[in-house]
Parts: C-alpha cells; structure tokens; sequence
C-alpha cells in the first residue's frame, strides 16, 4: 500500500517529491509503540544520494546528517506525528510531515537553492535565506504574467510592496513606505548601482532574466548593504544547466494596450571540454510599444522601446565554481507630454483641466520629452566549496549607468527634434569587491564574515542637476545563526560597519567647502524564530541602519519640470538612521495558509524636501521651492495575506496592506505614502492544481482607498478618490509533438475600462490611469 | 588540458571585449548649450519725446543673485509704442532672442496683464499666419498712480482658443512694477 504525496510548496511551485512506503523487507510484525524504525534517504531530483543534509525532528532531541550514501536512519520512533526538517547549504530546506505507524522509509528529494524548472540543475549555490529574514518570494507563474510590464510592477504582486510611477511608463517600488536609494536591489547577489536616487528613476533591470524575485523586508539582511531602511529586491537568474545538451525558452507577448510587443528568448547549453564541464546561456528581450490609452483618451509620447541582452557562462573543477555573468539593459521611455511644466501658472492650468489638450493618437514615435537608459553589468562570482566548513565567495563586478534625458524645453525658437544632444545626461561606473566566508561552527552555529568595497565614478556631462563625484565605500560584517533542528527557536544576529567617503569633483566655486564628504557608521539585525507548531511560525526582528545622504540631496539645485518646483540641496545633511522592527507570522494547516508582516520603523533624521515659505522668482515665474531637510519619521504598517483552498478546483486569496507615515518633528503625514489596498483573488483550476500543467481562470479585484493621510498645504492637489479595478487572467498549457508544454496565458487587465487615478502616481494631476488592456503571452521551452 | 583552458579563456576574453567594445567614453561634450534667456526689455515709446526701456534680468539663472527688476515709469494721459525684446545677456556680446521668437513667430505669443494704473496692452504685430505675436504694441496710460504689467512668453500656444494665454507651455513669466507719475 504505497501512499504518494506531492508536496506543494509555499506558493504552489514543486519542491519536493516525496514517496512514504512500508518496509516491507523487514515484516509487518506489529511492534511496541516505541521501537520503530525510519529510514530517510535523501537525493537530488537526478536520483543521487545527498550527504551531509541535516534532518531534524521538531521539537524532539533527535536528528542527525545523511551519510555518503544520503542515508540517516532513526530509530525507536513511537507511533506518533513527527515533523522532519531537512536543511543542507545551498539546498532548499523544507519540512515534512508523516503519521509513522510501522517500519517506514521515507525518500526525500531535495532541490538546490532558486531551482524552479524541472531540466536545469543549479551550477552555483544560491543565496540561502531561513526563515529568520521576513521575506516574500514572488512565485514563477505570479512573475511570469507580469514580467512584461516591468521589475515593479511585477513586485507589486506581494503584499507588502507598492508601486511609485511617474505615468505609465515609470514605475519603482515601494516597500514598507519607503523608495529610491533606501531600497537596495540586487542582481545577482550584487547590488544594483544605477541612478536610483530620483523617484522618475524606474530600476535598470529586465524581469525576463530571472525566475527568481523576492523581497526582503525591513532591514533583514545586512550581508547585503547596511542601507537598505525599506528593505532589498533580490533579482536572480536561474541557474544554469547542468547537463549535456542545449534547453531554451522563447517568450512572446501582445498587449492590446500601446500595442506593445515583446520578444524574448533564452538559450542554455552545456559541454565537457575534456573533463572540464561548461555551461552557459545567452538571453535577450526586445521591447516596442506606442501610446498607451486611458478610457476617454491617447497619451501623447508614453512609447517604449527596450533592448536587452544577457549572457552567463560557468564552470565547475574540484571545489571551485566560477561564473561570468554580464548584462545590458537599453530602454528608450517616453514621457508624457502634457506633464512637462513651463512654471506653476502651466501647473495650475493643468491641473485644473486635468487631462490633455487633444484626444490624441496612437503612435509609435517617442518624441521629446524621453529618457535613455543604459545600464550595463559585468560580474565574475566565485564559490569556493569548503566542504563541511562551508564556502567562500568571491564576487567581483562593473557596473555603467548612462542616463539621458531630453526636456521639451528650448526657451525659444522650434524644438530640436533630432535626439543628439541630451538636457541632462550622467554616467556612472562602479567597481565593487565583496569577499564571503560561511562558515559551520557546528551542526548548530552558522555564521558569515564578510568584506565588500566599491568605487565609483560619477560624471554629469550635461545639465547640472548633480555635480561630476567620486566615491569609495566598503563595509565589514559578520553575522551568526543558531538553528537546532529540534529546537522550537531560532537565532541570527549580525553587525556591519560601514564607512562611505565621497568626493566632490566638481569645479563650482559654491561647492568648494564641501568636497570632502566621509560618513561612518554600524548597522545591526537580531531576529528570532518562534515555531508555533508544525504549522505555523513567527518571526521577530530588530534591527538599525543607516543612510549616506545621496549627492542629489545634498547638492543639487534646479527647476524640476516634471512638478514645477525648485529643489535645492543642503550639503550640511548627516546620515539618516532607522530603527526597523517587525513581526512576521506564517501559518499552514488544511485549507488554511495565512502570513501576516506588522511594522514600526522609526527613522531620525529622515532626508525629505521640505516646502518653503518664499517661492523661488525666475525669469519663468515664481516656482514653489522645496529644501532638503532633515525630520524624525514615524513608519508603521501591517500587510498581508490569507488563502482558503475550498478543493482541488477553488482557491480564495484576501491580501492587504496599509502603511501610515508621521513626520513626528513636524507633526504632520508624511508625502506619498501608499493608500490602503485590499485584494481578492479567485482562482478556479480547470484541473487538478497540483499538476505542473494545471489550466485556471483567476479574477483580481483591488481596491485602493483615498489616501486621507496627506500633509497639511504640501500637495498642489487633492488625493484622487479610491476605485476598483477587475483583472482577469486565464493561463493553460498546451502540449504537441514538437514543444513539450506551452504556456499560454491570456489577461485583461483592468476589464471593466474603469477610469481612475492613482494617489502614487506623480501624473495624476494630468492624467488617467491605463484603460483595459488584453495581455496575450506565450512561453515555449524546448 | 592546457588547451582546453586556453580556448575557454580565449572564449571568456572574447565575451568580456564584446561586452565592452560597444561603450565609448562620452567624454568631450560641448558644455551646456542650450539658449538661455536671462533679460526681458520693454521699451515704450511716446509720439512725442525720447523712448523707454526697462529691463527685468536674472543673469544667473534660477537660484543663485536674485534677479534684477526695474520699474516702468511712464507718464500720465500719454499713448505708447511697444516694443519687447528677449535677451541672452550671460553670453558677452549679449544675444538677441528675439528674432528666432519672431522668425518662428506662429509658434510663440507674448501675452500682457495689466493690474492697477498700468496701462493695458494692444497687441498690434502679427505671425506668418496672421495670428498676433505680441512682440509690439501700444498702451496708452490714463490718471496717475500704481500698477504692475505681467509678460508672458507662451510656448505653442493654441492661438484659435479664446483664452490663447492659458494654453502652450511657459517660457518666460515676468512681472515689472509700474507707476504712473
């Protein structure tokens, strides 16, 4: 009597296979209650034994590792409910539970780390995050319908991240109320060193090379930058192929909505050279679309175009894994039009008439005013296998960020239509070094100790937003985790230094005083997990870090057309510092599965523009100026979500979020918090929705509320009133002789055609939001 | 051995070249370019006697010295010409805006608001299309006192609508104080 069990992992993709049979060998006699007998073996998805795979049983003493034939056998079991934890470095952990009644063997197949597609195999450890960090892992199907529409729009699935857009075409994330520079985004384990300080800065990233992205919330992970007051986006490609042979996966996708196209495609291959195995892949995404429509009306110039193109090659001798990964992103953005401002009088004009002039068109041209992004990404990561000690990590890489921007603006005569010459164009290159060592004090104690430093180079060879800069950090850390396999508690602390030195390169005789910038300081994390039961878990965290203050907040000085406001900065900011804490609960029992994040961030001297009493008189009319200042802030939220799984057929999702932010010094709100948000999803399964190739019909239902909480005479205008929006999505696989499973998923987005405006939407004033929109895709691998 | 990893480096330093060949330093830019104005120059002209100008100049830019703004005197119960001129002055010899307003001139409007004692402007030039420009005038001042004069430099403006000076986008927005002795 064999009893098959498919696991289901947190967010429906396959983790583990697992198959529960009786010994039949060793007889059916019945035995004492207490003198059973289990044998584990634990495999990877190939079939081959796994040794050194930690297995505990919660809450009991017992426990142990696989030996070389991946086997650990326990003994005098009573006839009881056991919860089997497996962990091994650079493996996915997972827990199990069985009703052990006889004699049992029990085989376990466990998954590398970012493993998600059944042919690829992981060349390269993943970065392994426990249950001690508050995290959100955005799953595949979930990343795959929304990768088209950028990075941020695809994070705004999870429940705790929302979105900050500049029209349609810009959108960055938002986590815990916080954006920009304090959220840190990782490629590849490395952080992403673009232009993210201003909020039209949308992240240099193409979503299609990756098929791993989650979010890690409040100041979880100091490995990763002591900065990070909102949290870090970890962006992962998946890993590469293992063996023999070539894979691939060809993506297409239609949106009837700016009549936008993608194309993208990637190609995995693997071949021994010798005895020297060598794996690579190349991968690309082209991206064009025109206008985007609202119900009633074109936006004028929202086209984008987007050229990507990456490529990763690997190989793996002895105890050494070396990858060179390299990535190139272009876009080419339109911006609306009728947003860009010639001086309040314009502003108040627009505002009041709240739409564009003309109805407009639909076109594909991307006229002036646009922005030219290039970001490009040259990394060389080495992994060291310590065996049982652990690894070392050795990461190197480049980074290069060109941003163009064009301004409709001439102050006379017609507008230069060739794209030559940018109003503002800078260019950034990074350097970075990150040394890791992980390493297993016992069975019990992790621990990691770590260097990372970088330099870099900013030139502004147009405009005059920021002056040109140069800057060396590099940081010290050293974390440690305490997990006992049969302990209801986990431990990880950890402690970072930091020190930043920035230098002004900049001939301005006002900036002369202050062409020395050297800042320092530590950031810390302590979090603890509590087991509930088998079920369920909570997790606490505190923790404090720490903020440079950006060259932007501290020297720029300008008229920003986007919002008609001049902004000037104030080179004697001091680094802002946050208190994070948190609670985390993640529970699991029938048809039940809920998880739920409660925060209070606390942050002293919180950089923010503050608006001034006395307009700033220019030749184009008086502009509302706004300072950089310094504020103790308050931020507090809940988010979550809860889903009910009625049968094999209907799945029920509710998710929420709400974030309040309080500018305690000032006693007001703070600008731009995220609206309170309520989401329910209904998905119902054609079949079974444990088959990897299951077909669903799901219907998304958002309501975002008034935002209430807004300060006092900041605003040019009021919130937008709260609306509903209704997404349809429907996603099957087709299977025929040539391609072995296509995806395909059709969507209609916003489908009741509602109008509506976004508070954090920076366009508001001027525009609707999107109308319907019909996403067709297709994913073929072969 | 030795070859196989002398032709997976060759590959790496092929992959590692093409990578970077496409990106060259953009370094040697042309300063910024971009015309600027920094002067607005009203003359008013009488039938009789010597002519006017007042200048309202912000030769920094925005921020920075504050700009520098003269007072329109003009006398009471007298009929003007009006002329009005956009000036580069940051650039030395000074240049004149002005004639790219005129030469592209159905693309532009100079838009007047009178407030008080100052006397209201009439339009009284025209564009290639036959639409006013705005770059003369007349006024004529009636009893003494005080006022203020708005000019305004619209920017593809709809010059069909029936308010012109509330479409387009601004380029320049000035206020000089005016009093009527």
């Amino acid at each position: 009597m064999n009893v098959f069990r498919i696991l289901r992992f947190k967010y429906g993709c396959f983790l583990g296979i697992m198959l529960l049979f009786p010994n039949y060998l060793t007889g059916q006699e019945l035995h004492s209650s207490c003198s059973l007998n289990v044998k584990v073996a634990v495999v990877d998805p190939q079939g081959k034994p796994l040794a050194y795979v930690n297995i505990g049983v919660l809450g009991q003493s017992k426990g142990g590792a696989t030996n070389e034939e991946g086997i650990l056998i326990f003994k005098n079991l009573c006839k009881d409910t056991y919860a089997f934890q497996f962990s091994r470095i650079g493996w996915e952990a997972d827990d199990v539970t069985f009703l052990i009644e006889k004699d049992t063997s029990i085989l376990m197949v466990l998954r590398e780390s970012g493993i998600m597609l059944d042919k690829i195999t992981v060349l390269g450890y993943g970065d392994k995050l426990g249950k001690n960090t508050i995290k959100e892992v955005l799953d595949l199907e979930a990343l795959r319908s929304t990768m088209g529409f950028g990075l941020a729009e695809s994070l705004k699935q999870l429940p705790g991240v929302q979105t900050l857009n500049t029209g349609a075409s810009i959108s960055k994330p938002i986590i815990q109320g916080l954006h920009s520079n304090r959220v840190l985004i990782l490629q590849n384990g490395v952080r992403q060193e673009g232009q993210q300080w201003g909020s039209e800065h949308a992240p240099e990233i193409d979503p299609f090379l990756s098929t791993k992205i989650q979010v890690i919330k409040g100041a979880g992970s100091i490995r990763y930058g002591g900065d990070a007051l909102g949290g870090i986006i970890l962006v992962e490609p998946p890993p590469l192929r293992r063996e023999k042979g070539i894979d691939g996966e060809l993506h297409l996708q239609g949106m009837s909505n700016g009549k936008l196209g993608i194309l993208s495609g990637q190609l995995n291959g693997n071949h021994s050279f010798g005895n020297l195995p060598v794996s690579g892949r190349i991968q690309g995404t082209l991206k064009n679309g025109g206008n985007l429509h609202t119900p009633d009306y074109f936006m004028n110039n929202t086209g984008v175009r987007e050229e990507n193109f990456s490529w990763m090659l690997g190989t793996e001798k002895n105890n050494l894994n070396t990858t060179f990964f390299y990535s190139r992103y272009f876009s080419i953005l339109g911006i609306l039009r009728d947003a860009h401002i010639g001086n309040l009088t314009d502003l108040t004009n627009a505002i009041e008439r709240g739409r564009p002039l003309s109805d407009g068109a639909f076109s594909r041209e991307i006229g002036r005013p646009q922005q030219q992004i290039l970001h490009e990404f040259f990394q060389w990561k080495n992994i060291i296998d310590l065996q049982n000690d652990g690894h070392l990590e050795i990461n190197l890489s480049r980074q290069f960020n060109r941003r163009k921007e064009f301004d409709a603006h001439r102050n006379f005569g017609t507008l230069p239509t060739s794209l030559e010459n940018p109003n503002i164009l800078f260019e950034i290159t990074t350097y970075r070094g990150e040394v890791d060592l992980e390493h297993n004090w016992n069975t019990n104690f992790h621990g990691h100790i770590g260097l990372a430093a970088m330099q870099q180079v900013n030139t502004t060879d147009r405009g005059s937003l920021i002056p040109d800069y140069s800057q060396w950090t590099s940081g010290v850390y050293y974390t440690l985790k305490y997990k006992k396999p049969t302990s209801l508690w986990e431990f990880e602390g950890g402690i970072r230094y930091d020190m930043n030195r920035l230098k002004i390169d900049d001939l301005n005789p006002k900036l002369q005083d202050f062409k020395q910038n050297q800042f320092q300081g530590f950031s810390g994390t302590l979090s603890s997990v509590f087991h509930l039961s088998t079920s369920g878990f909570l997790v606490f965290q505190t923790g404090s870090s720490w903020r440079t203050p950006h060259v932007s907040e501290l020297f720029s000085e300008g008229v920003h057309h986007g919002s008609a406001s001049y902004e000037k900065g104030n080179p004697y900011l001091v680094p802002e510092r946050a208190f994070n804490n948190s609670i985390h609960f993640e529970w699991k029992e029938g048809k039940f599965k809920v998880q739920s994040t409660a925060y209070y961030n606390w942050i002293n001297q919180y950089i923010f523009l503050s608006p001034q009493r006395e307009a700033v008189l220019t030749i184009r009319g008086a502009f509302p100026a706004f300072n950089y200042s310094q504020t103790n802030v308050s931020i507090a939220g809940l988010d979550g979500n809860m889903t009910y799984s009625l049968n094999n057929h209907w799945d029920f999702t509710f998710q929420a979020a709400m974030v309040k932010g309080r500018n305690v010094t000032g006693n007001d709100f703070l600008i731009y918090m995220p609206t309170n948000k309520v989401q329910l999803f209904t998905t119902y399964y054609l079949n079974a929705k444990e088959n990897a190739t299951h077909s669903f019909i799901r219907t998304q239902l958002t309501h975002v509320a008034k935002q209430g909480r807004v300060p006092a005479d900041f605003d040019y205008a009021l919130p937008p009133d709260g609306y509903f929006r209704l997404d349809i999505e429907f996603l099957t696989h087709i299977e025929n002789k040539i391609f072995s499973d296509i995806e395909l998923g059709i969507a209609l987005n916003n489908a009741t055609n509602t109008r509506y405006r976004e508070y954090l939407n920076r366009f508001r004033y001027f525009i609707q939001e999107p109308g319907r929109n019909l996403v067709v895709r297709l994913r073929i691998p072969f | 051995m030795k070859n196989q990893f002398f032709s997976i480096n060759l590959i790496f330093s092929l992959l590692i070249l093409f990578s970077f060949s496409c990106e060259k330093d953009t370094e040697g830019y042309p300063e910024d370019e971009l015309e600027l104005i920094t002067t607005v120059s009203i003359t008013f002209t009488p039938a009789s006697g010597a002519a006017k100008s007042f200048k309202w100049t912000d030769k920094d830019g925005a921020g920075g010295i504050a700009p520098v703004i003269e007072s329109i005197v003009l006398a009471a119960n007298t009929s003007y010409t009006i002329s009005t001129s956009f000036l580069d002055e940051s650039k030395s010899p000074a240049y004149n805006v002005t004639e790219e307003i005129l030469e592209d001139g159905y693309e532009h409007l100079v838009c007047y608001t009178s407030s008080g004692s100052a006397p209201s402007v009439q339009i009284t030039d025209l564009d290639k299309k036959k639409d006013p420009l705005g770059l003369a005038g007349t006024a004529k001042t009636t009893t003494a006192g005080n006022g203020s004069l708005q000019i305004i430099l619209k920017h593809i403006p709809d010059k069909k609508s029936t308010t012109p000076c509330s479409t387009g986008e601004t380029d320049i927005e000035v206020t000089f104080p005016v009093t009527i002795n």
